[in-house]
């Protein structure tokens, strides 16, 4: 993993068009402004991984427990 | 043009037969399933409201999913502009919802929903995309039976 410092209005930018800023710090919380190109998707990751995690699991249901009303 | 007949092994529901027009293309693919893109949507026996979305691209990967509107009827995904127009939708046509649905095996009362990430389809042109909600009002573990006070254990 790169590990980069940055300050407050301090930005990171990565490959050609995905710039992170950073926008303000508040006690434990770092506030981030991203731009990117409407193609690529950002989201928090734990939301990511939830919906990745219930994929997953819809794919493991038993076709005898799917309610049939 | 003609349209050939194709068909695929599933693991599931063994050997389907479809065409080419019966395919949903999620150009991004599922939400931590990217490379999964082309599905089949079949349907569950009886007059269930819930479908298998069936992936062309891995024989053995189905999803259950349901209409969300069977279980909460106020359902209201606030899918942003850009998200349709990227499906070809206009603000007056009508898209197809869907959302997942887990169930622990033998336990068809603890059914949770996936209400964050739903599942957006434009019947005209068969585009679709797994919606990542950015505000957090909906779960990604709705349930939506009651929770039973479960007596000693299930069997499995």
């Amino acid at each position: 993993m790169l590990v980069l410092t940055r300050k407050v209005n301090q930005s990171i930018i990565i490959g050609e068009g995905i710039e992170i800023v950073v926008l303000e710090v508040r006690g434990e919380q770092v506030r981030l402004g991203i731009r990117a190109p409407r193609n690529v998707a950002v989201h928090r990751k734990e939301v990511y991984e939830q919906i990745q995690t219930e994929n997953l699991s819809a794919s493991e249901v038993r076709e005898e427990d799917v309610p049939e009303q | 043009m003609i349209d050939t007949s194709l068909s695929i092994k599933t693991v599931r529901f063994g050997e389907i037969e479809f065409s080419e027009l019966d395919v949903v293309n999620f150009r991004d693919g599922l939400v931590g399933l990217d490379a999964l893109k082309r599905f089949l949507i079949l349907n569950v026996k009886g007059g269930s409201p819930f479908r298998w979305l069936q992936s062309l691209d891995e024989p053995t990967f189905a999803m259950l999913v349901v209409s969300p509107r069977t279980y909460q009827a106020t359902y209201d995904p606030p899918i942003t502009e850009e998200d349709l127009q990227n499906l070809g939708l206009g603000s007056n046509d009508s898209a197809i919802v869907y959302v997942t649905a887990a169930i622990p095996p033998g336990s068809p009362t603890d059914m949770t929903l996936n209400l964050s990430g739903p599942i957006v389809i434009n019947p005209a042109n068969q585009e679709a995309r797994q919606i990542v909600l950015s505000d957090e009002t909906y779960n990604v573990k709705q349930r939506v039976f009651p929770q039973e006070e479960s007596v000693g254990q299930k069997a499995a």
